[in-house]
This record gives structure tokens, C-alpha cells and sequence, in this order.
């Protein structure tokens, strides 16, 4: 994985200092609250409904051993215990004091980590593939070009002050995990037919009050070149994306008002002089940035493993999460494991870990998988490289530290915003109505019987629980003062993205779960086998059927 | 409990000259499209264009954009232009070998425009003389500025010393290039390789 060099920490390091100065001039009350806002939202702090939040970028979602302790420490040291993965591979921290702020941010530069850009109008950290590097469907590795564009957006001169949050996600391989279509810039990276890495860009997608998935804008892009296409994009944006109205202020907007094929030739003229005015990286950049991704030493290992066989048959819960939570790898002998942030619990919101959890995926990582942990955009967390042989010492260490739910992709791994119970923007709660489904999905057979079913709950319209790309979606809205839900069915995040379908009326958060167990049962009894799964019914037989069953006893 | 969040003097705040290293003490431009100025009754900003064709100030001067076709060839004095954030710039180019200095206004420091008006004038049409930032220009936005290829900037500061030496405290090397003559890391970065 990347490791700073002199000149990125002598970055980091300057910026931290130059918060501090900040935090000392408001605290002392030379800095207004109106002047210190952008100060701090530059370096991830937010005001929230209690308190302070602090967002720390993970950029692409990759997380040394150390760097997981570091977080914890921080959790257990400047906050009340845990932290919060969000679904830009970010980690929140929801009680920090503002005068322990520049200590976080100082205890984050040693381990080659910060805040920087995680919120304000700008390019926000870059996300990708949780599986890069490891999945055998990659076709080029994400994390090299995520890693040259976290650099190169950077407290970019340019564009510091666009005209709302920018956000920049990619991927290398055929299956897009990373939900490229529904951000500002989507790049899906493929092999052109001369071998060389070309990327598919997609622009204007994302979520919120307007959803829209992005529009294809160019096929085949040389990777190179990226970043004078989205140099060419953000300039069109900067300048012309609207700047009156904060809902309509992302790309998006733009782009739908122009029109795809206006909006291409606009940014095709522009990148005709921005690809000689402003070349990106030279080549050799690149290849010292990927010289920090090459394989780990993986052993030549058989593909079966005789030891991971035999603790199968013996034992029916490692079979079972074995089953849902580990996954192919590209190395023979090797797999992919998901470490579960979604127990079927009501002490933990989705994508909660306490401080002493991050320690035990970080010895994990650490002893298992080549030092290695990612986050994904689905609030889990992932062990990217383990041995068949040693799966199940790291299932036994998970099920100690309550990580080992066997609910990958199944329908108690739910995506939720923090919703009322933290943000100032909420109209109604998105944790407790997450932790009442998966107590009334709570029965593993039938969850896995149910197989793949992605539930997302937003709890405003503002859409960070991604509700439209949910196989089923729900957004809280408010409703006369009480918490009403719509639930949005046929939404997905996948190469193949597509916008949810509002299903009638709202409906009280206590009717939630009898009516998502009512539709989970109408696909179960019309589905032509197990391997046809909910959204494939759904997309068999239109939304209607379903949406009649959500309502059969309202 | 949620802290509170006073009202801001900034508004109130005085503005200075600067350039990168320090104020500009000696300046002799007239800002004529200064609508601010105009409103206190200083130097006369002027909207209507037809009735001061002969009525226009000696000296260095600054027209809206609008103005700037209507104003002689053959006047003494140099002649600047100011753009708003929205401005049409082609409309200036036609104009680009009478100017001495460009304006460039930010409506408030969230007008992130001005930075690609800069970068396009500087990088793409070969603009040499004084690019001036105005409007709402804080000390945390000064090291963009420059770095987008402005000279001068109308600094909305207190204390503009301690303003520039915190702007300058910023200004280091950056991990892209801008229109000023920085260099980026990737640059410096094989120049250690190649010592090593």
C-alpha cells in the first residue's frame, strides 16, 4: 500500500500545524464561528446536532495495521469509544472536543493519515474498489490512479471553491463494487485492445433530492489522461455549474440542463487545451505509485485447503460465514474476507466499531493479511488477503469481537445513514429502524435462504444512507411531525446502476418491517430458483406485484 | 451543547493592496467599475457608458467590462478591465492587448470562478500584465491565488501582514501545477531521485 514520502508528509504535517494556529485563533477569539466554517470544514470538522464530528479520510478505503490502531486510540482516547465507517470509506468521529481537534489531526499525520478535503465544495476523498488487488475479476488496479488523484486534487489552486462537494470514485474491474455511476465522476477502468488501461467516464451521477445516475461521457479515455479530462470537467463545472441555489448546485444539474451530448462536446473542447496546458502526472509518477501496489508476497498455495475443509464440516457457524463472508481471490490458496460492521444487535449502529474491535481487525490484518484492511463503501470492513488455512483462526477471533455475522450482502447488511440520532439535517431516525429489520430477519437460515437483498435507509432526502440505489431504499421524510418512511424499490449501485422506484405512500417506521417481510416473502414465492435473486424477480416482473405486497394490509 | 455561532465582523474588515511578499503601497489605478466605491461616493463608478466618453478620469483606469469598446484607443493613461465571476471571456479577449491589468472579482470567497477566470487568462491566453483578485478575499484564499496566476489581490484583512505571512506559510510546494511558476512535487520528486 502507499506509504508517504518526505514531500506528502512535510504536506500533512504543515496542514495540521496550520489548524492548530486556526483552532488557537478561534478559541482565543480571534476567529468569528463564520470565519472559522470553512477553516475547519477543510480539515473535516463539522458542527453536528450535539457536538463536533470529525470525518478522517481513508483514502480509497486502504488502512495499514497501524493506522487501524491509530484510529482506535482515537476513539479511545479524544471520543467515547468507537468511530463510525461511512460510505465513502471515511470514519467519523461523533464527540471530539475542538481544542483536542489539532492533537487528532497530529496523532493522524504520524500514521500518514488526515482530514483533509472530507468535506467543503471541493474534490472529497477519492473512493474505489474495497476488493482491489484482490479480486479475481480485476482488470487494472484502482488504487494506483486513486492514489495519484488523491494527490493531485489536493488543495488544488483551481478548484478549492466549486460550486458543491465534488466526489470521484473507480474502479478496475468487471463487477463495480464502488458505485461509480452514482457519484460526480465515475471512471471504470478496462483493458484497451492494445493492452493499455483506458478508463469509461461517467459524469453527473449522485443521489439527494434530484438522483440522476451518471451519463457515459467517453468510452475510452488512456488512463493517463485523466486527469486533464477531469481537470476539462471540473473547469466547465467551475465555471458554469449553478452557483444561487445549493440544490441545484452539483454537476448533475448541470449536466441535465445542458444536455449529455452539449455537456461532452463542451468538456472535449476544453480537453483538447487543458490535455497541453495541464498534463497530469508524468508516467514515471505513476509507476513510482504503483510500485507501492504490487502484490504481497503471497505463497504458492493449493487452491483447496485440506484444514479449511475439515473446520467446515465440523463446525456449522464457520461453515455458514464461511459461506457469506469470505469471497474468491485472485491468488490460488487465498480469500477475501468481510468483516462485518452489521450485528444483528441494538448496541451498534451499521458501521460502528468500538476502539478494542479496530485493534482486532488491525492484529488481523497484521498477522493474516499482509498488514492489510480495507473499509467499503457498504460500512464493512475487509480483510483482503488471508490464507484458506488460516480462516478459520480469524473467523474464531471475529466471533470473540462480535465481527463474524454472516450477513454479507444479505438482507440485515444494511447501509444507513446516522440519521437523527446524530445529523442536523435528519427528519427521522435511520439506526433503529436498521436494527428493527435485521432483528426481524434475525433467523440466518432464512436471511441466507433469502440470499442477496440490499436494503439502504437514508434518513432525509439528502440520500447519504443511499436509498435510490437500493434493492430496496428507504428515506425518512417528515410527516406532520411523526417519522414517515417511502420505500423505493429496484435501485442498484452495480455496473448496471439504475434509480429506485418510489412505492406509494409513506409509511410509519413501526410498519417497516412487516412490510419489507411482506415483499421478502412475495419474492420467495415467485422467484423461479434460488440462484434469481430479489432483484433479478424484481426486474423480471416489474416493480408493481412487489409494491402491491408492500401494501397488502395497510 | 452546541456551540454557538456569533455573527462575523468580517464584513467591516479594511481592504489593503497586496502582492505575494508584501502590500502594494504605490498604486494608480482608478477603479471606476468599483460599484462599492461608487456607492460611498468616492471615485465615481459609473453604469451608464454613453454619456462619459469625454468625461473619463486622467490616469490608470478600470472599466466593466461593458464600458471597455467604448473607451478611445488614442486616451492617455493604461486601461484595465473588471470581470465578474459570470463574465463572457471572450468578450475581454478581443480587448487583451490594451489592457494592463484585469480584475477579477469574487462575489464572496465561496465564487470559486475567478480562479479558473485566472488560470484561462494566464495559461491559455497569454495575459502579462497585473491580474488583480477583489471582492470578498480572505488570508486563507491568497496562496490559491497566487498560484492561479494572480499578482495582486484586494486583501480583506485586519492585520494584511500577518495575513501574507500566514498565506505564505501556505504556499509550498503543491502536488499539481498551476499557472505560476511553482513546481510540483512529482517534479521535485524525480529531481531527488535523480541526485539520490
Amino acid at each position: 500500500m502507499y506509504r508517504y514520502d518526505e514531500f506528502d508528509a512535510a504536506f500533512v504535517r504543515a496542514r495540521a500545524a496550520e489548524f492548530r494556529d486556526q483552532v488557537a485563533r478561534r478559541l482565543a477569539g480571534e476567529l468569528s464561528e463564520e470565519q472559522f466554517k470553512p477553516l475547519r470544514l477543510m480539515n473535516g470538522l463539522y458542527l453536528q446536532l450535539h457536538a463536533y464530528m470529525l470525518r478522517v479520510a481513508i483514502p480509497y478505503g486502504v488502512l495499514s495495521s497501524r493506522q487501524l490502531r491509530r484510529l482506535a486510540r482515537i476513539a479511545r482516547v479524544y471520543d467515547r469509544g468507537y468511530g463510525h465507517f461511512t460510505t465513502r470509506q471515511n470514519i467519523q468521529f461523533n464527540w471530539p472536543r475542538l481544542a483536542d481537534a489539532p492533537d487528532i489531526l497530529d496523532e493522524l499525520a504520524e500514521v500518514d493519515m488526515h482530514a483533509i478535503q472530507t468535506s467543503g465544495n471541493c474534490v472529497r476523498n477519492v473512493t474505489s474498489d474495497h476488493w482491489a488487488g484482490a479480486a479475481p475479476d480485476e482488470v487494472a488496479d484502482p488504487r494506483v490512479w486513486a492514489e495519484a488523484l488523491r494527490q493531485w486534487s489536493t488543495r488544488h489552486p483551481e478548484f478549492s471553491f466549486l460550486p458543491r462537494k465534488f466526489k470521484i470514485a473507480i474502479t478496475g474491474a468487471a463487477h463495480d463494487r464502488a458505485a461509480v455511476q452514482a457519484h460526480d465522476i465515475g471512471l471504470h477502468l478496462h483493458s484497451g485492445s492494445d493492452g493499455r488501461v483506458m478508463a469509461r467516464v461517467y459524469v453527473g451521477g449522485g443521489q439527494g433530492r434530484t438522483p440522476f445516475i451518471a451519463a457515459l461521457v467517453r468510452d475510452h479515455l488512456p488512463a493517463e489522461e485523466m486527469f486533464s479530462y477531469i481537470e476539462a470537467v471540473l473547469r466547465v463545472y467551475n465555471r458554469h455549474g449553478r452557483r444561487d441555489n445549493i440544490y441545484k448546485a452539483r454537476i448533475k444539474i448541470l449536466v441535465a440542463a445542458l444536455g449529455v451530448d452539449a455537456f461532452a462536446r463542451e468538456v472535449e473542447d476544453e480537453f483538447q487545451a487543458t490535455r497541453r496546458e495541464a498534463p497530469g502526472p508524468p508516467s514515471e509518477e505513476i509507476e513510482r505509485i504503483a510500485a507501492h501496489f504490487g502484490p504481497p508476497p503471497f505463497l504458492d498455495a493449493p487452491a483447496r485447503s485440506s484444514s479449511f475443509e475439515q473446520a467446515r464440516l465440523d463446525n456449522k457457524r464457520f461453515a455458514r460465514w464461511a459461506r457469506t463472508n469470505t469471497h474468491p481471490h485472485r491468488a490460488p490458496g487465498y480469500a477475501i474476507v468481510t468483516v462485518s460492521l452489521k450485528p444483528i444487535s441494538r448496541d451498534m449502529a451499521p458501521g460502528d466499531a468500538t476502539a478494542d474491535q479496530m485493534d482486532v481487525v488491525a492484529d488481523l490484518a497484521q498477522r493474516f493479511s499482509f498488514d492489510e484492511a480495507r473499509v467499503s463503501h457498504e460500512q464493512n470492513l475487509v480483510l483482503p488477503h488471508v490464507r484458506l488455512d488460516d480462516l478459520p483462526a480469524v473467523w474464531r477471533a471475529l466471533d470473540e469481537a462480535s465481527l463474524a455475522t454472516p450477513n454479507h450482502g444479505l438482507v440485515s447488511d444494511i447501509i444507513a445513514c446516522p440519521g437523527l440520532d446524530y445529523c442536523d439535517l435528519a427528519n427521522a431516525r435511520s439506526i433503529p429502524l436498521a436494527q428493527a429489520i435485521a432483528e426481524r430477519f434475525d433467523d440466518l437460515d432464512a436471511q441466507e435462504s433469502i440470499g442477496e437483498l440490499k436494503i439502504k435507509i437514508s434518513g432525509c432526502i439528502n440520500a447519504c444512507g443511499h436509498h435510490h440505489v437500493g434493492h430496496i431504499g428507504i428515506l425518512g421524510v417528515d410527516k406532520r411531525g411523526g417519522e414517515f418512511y417511502q420505500i423505493l424499490l429496484g435501485g442498484r449501485a452495480d455496473e448496471r446502476a439504475a434509480l429506485g422506484v418510489i412505492a406509494g405512500k409513506g409509511l410509519a417506521g413501526e410498519a417497516i418491517p412487516d412490510a419489507i417481510e411482506r415483499v421478502v416473502t412475495f419474492y420467495l414465492g415467485v422467484r423461479r430458483d434460488e440462484r434469481e435473486r430479489f432483484i433479478d424477480a424484481l426486474e423480471r416482473l416489474g416493480p408493481e406485484p412487489f409494491e402491491e405486497a408492500l401494501y397488502a394490509s395497510v | 451543547m452546541r456551540p454557538s455561532s456569533p455573527a462575523a465582523p468580517r464584513r467591516a474588515a479594511p481592504s489593503t493592496l497586496v502582492g505575494p511578499v508584501a502590500p502594494i503601497l504605490a498604486d494608480a489605478w482608478i477603479d471606476l467599475a468599483d460599484n462599492a466605491r461608487a456607492a460611498c461616493g468616492h471615485a465615481g463608478g459609473v453604469n451608464g457608458a454613453d454619456d462619459m466618453q469625454g468625461l473619463l478620469p486622467a490616469g490608470d483606469i478600470i472599466v466593466e467590462l461593458a464600458r471597455l469598446a467604448s473607451v478611445p484607443a488614442e486616451r492617455p493613461g493604461r486601461l484595465g478591465v473588471r470581470l465578474r465571476g459570470d463574465a463572457h471571456l471572450e468578450a475581454a479577449l478581443a480587448h487583451l492587448p490594451r489592457l494592463g491589468l484585469i480584475a477579477v472579482e469574487f462575489s464572496t470567497f465561496r465564487d470559486g470562478r475567478g480562479y479558473s477566470l485566472a488560470r484561462l487568462l494566464r495559461q491559455r491566453h497569454g495575459f502579462a500584465g497585473d491580474l488583480r483578485a477583489v471582492g470578498d478575499v480572505l488570508r486563507d484564499q491568497l496562496d490559491l491565488m497566487w498560484r492561479c496566476g494572480f499578482t495582486s489581490a484586494l486583501l480583506r484583512d485586519r492585520d494584511p501582514l500577518a495575513a501574507l505571512a500566514f498565506a505564505r506559510g501556505l504556499h509550498r510546494a503543491p502536488y499539481q501545477p498551476g499557472a505560476d511558476a511553482t513546481t510540483p512535487i512529482w517534479t521535485l520528486r524525480r529531481a531527488a531521485a535523480t541526485r539520490a
